[in-house]
């Protein structure tokens, strides 16, 4: 029997990719606008329980290259921690002595106590596959108590700063866009100055934050070397987490703000470990008091 | 057909994991290669639309899985992109070296063609490269090398599943 031109298994084939084409664009018609969470989280979940033990292997190589040159640095930094030890012990006696201080003092002016989150520890597994956007993932999820849009952290050389958030969760790994992807935005204020203004990521890890809608007035008080505090005005992050440090200032002729380059305080390519702060907006502490030098910044990061 | 997809999307996932977990330590000035769409761009000559572009749709949605970019988003540039591919299917020949290293260039551009082209019907809620950039270009560079690898690879690979279709049969 011949068969009919046009009909039969070859022309159904001939509309099989003209349907991928359109059924890719559907799903990002309805993702573009929001509606399909489950569909990405459920991916996301069973996508993240292979990209850990992918990411697990390339540890575990990578770890052993390292191992023995590991070794030979551990006992150098033994001797050295010792030492460090020892002044630590001095600086805590200090410190906790200044800390009980300001306590008072905090108590005599009326300062409300900042807030601090539960912090959940997690491992960098993956970064996004593609060049495109700029995505990190971990390997803990919505069973460690991870939801969508917590702010994540990082301790890198004695300095606590922000990472990103949390963008999606899925059972045991989760998504977060940091700070420098071109969709990230942060409420930010300057440490020294307190004026405030908006930092945004330029999409690449490589390149400096941009901080605009600073006042003109504040450019008195503002020199490079500076530290960038998230402002907590966003419902989003935190107060005072450190985001980066100046590294030039524009003033634009045409504009009434300062245009402000950052260089972001942690070095995204060394980040190995976060923590994700267990917060949401319901539950973000109020804005620090507006007078200079109440920052509670973290060691280290001094204005 | 139905070994041939098997094999195709078990490859396509399994680069995708390794795109994610272990690329980014071989990254240049930021930019590390797309393999999986290197596949697709070969799995689409070779096998044709139908095969080439049911496996760039999966692989597409599993980078969208693992990725910010909204649910579709891959799976449409991976989608559309092995159907341009498989127009050379049964047409042209692809040798050792000159075709992979111009069809692996030529598909990186045709994908950032396709982001951009997306992020402006969408209105900004999508990326889009940045022609201006050296990200583009040195994807497109990475690209262009490693594709004659790739497809090397690609081939014998296919070669051993098809040889044992046909010891079966």
């Amino acid at each position: 029997m011949t068969p009919t031109p046009g009909r039969g298994p070859d022309a159904f084939q001939r509309f099989i990719p003209l349907f991928l084409v359109f059924a890719s664009l559907l799903s990002l018609i309805i993702s573009t606008r929001s509606l399909m969470g489950l569909p990405e989280r459920v991916g996301l979940t069973v996508v993240g329980f292979f990209e850990r033990g992918f990411s697990a292997v390339g540890g575990l190589v990578g770890d052993t290259a390292l191992s023995i040159r590991s070794l030979r640095q551990l006992r150098g930094d033994y001797e050295a921690l010792l030492d460090k030890t020892k002044d630590m012990e001095k600086l805590q006696r200090d410190y906790g002595a200044l800390e009980a201080e300001n306590e008072r003092l905090r108590d005599q002016l009326g300062f409300a106590q900042l807030a601090t989150f539960p912090e959940v520890a997690a491992r960098v597994i993956g970064k996004d596959p593609g060049n495109l956007y700029s995505t990190i993932t971990i390997d803990k999820g919505v069973e460690s108590g991870i939801r969508k849009n917590m702010p994540v952290i990082a301790w890198q050389d004695g300095t606590k700063g922000l990472v990103g958030r949390v963008v999606e969760a899925g059972q045991g790994t989760s998504v977060i866009v940091p700070l420098y992807d071109s969709s990230s935005y942060v409420a930010a204020r300057l440490a020294k100055s307190r004026f405030e203004g908006l930092l945004q990521g330029m999409g690449s890890e490589d390149e400096v934050l941009d901080m605009t809608y600073v006042s003109k007035r504040a450019l008195d008080d503002t020199q490079p070397g500076d530290l960038v505090v998230s402002s907590g005005l966003d419902s989003l992050y935190p107060p005072d987490l450190a985001l980066g440090r100046i590294k030039r200032i524009d003033e634009p002729e045409y504009q009434t703000s300062l245009d402000i380059e950052v260089e972001p305080i942690l070095d995204f390519s060394r980040i190995e470990y976060v923590f994700v702060l267990e917060t949401n907006a319901a539950t973000t502490p109020a804005p620090p008091p507006q007078s200079p030098g109440s920052a509670t910044v973290a060691p280290g990061v001094g204005p | 057909m139905i070994a041939r997809l098997v094999v195709s999307v078990l490859i396509l996932f399994g680069l995708s994991l390794v795109q994610a977990t272990w690329l980014p330590a071989i990254a240049i000035l930021g930019a590390h290669p797309d393999l999986g769409l290197l596949t697709v761009v070969w799995l689409a000559y070779r096998n044709g639309p139908v095969e080439g572009c049911s496996s760039a749709f999966i692989s597409g949605l599993i980078d969208d899985a693992m990725s910010a970019s909204p649910l579709g988003f891959n799976a449409l540039v991976k989608t559309a992109t092995a159907w341009i591919a498989s127009l050379l299917h049964g047409s042209v020949h692809i040798d050792r070296v000159l075709m992979p290293v111009l069809l692996g260039a030529t598909a990186t551009i045709a994908k950032a063609l396709m982001t951009t082209v997306l992020a402006f019907l969408f209105g900004g809620r999508l990326e889009s490269y940045d022609f201006a950039g050296r990200v583009l270009w040195v994807e497109a560079g990475y690209n262009a090398v490693l594709a004659p690898i790739l497809f090397a690879l690609l081939g014998g690979i296919f070669a051993m599943v098809d040889s044992r279709r046909r010891s079966r049969t």
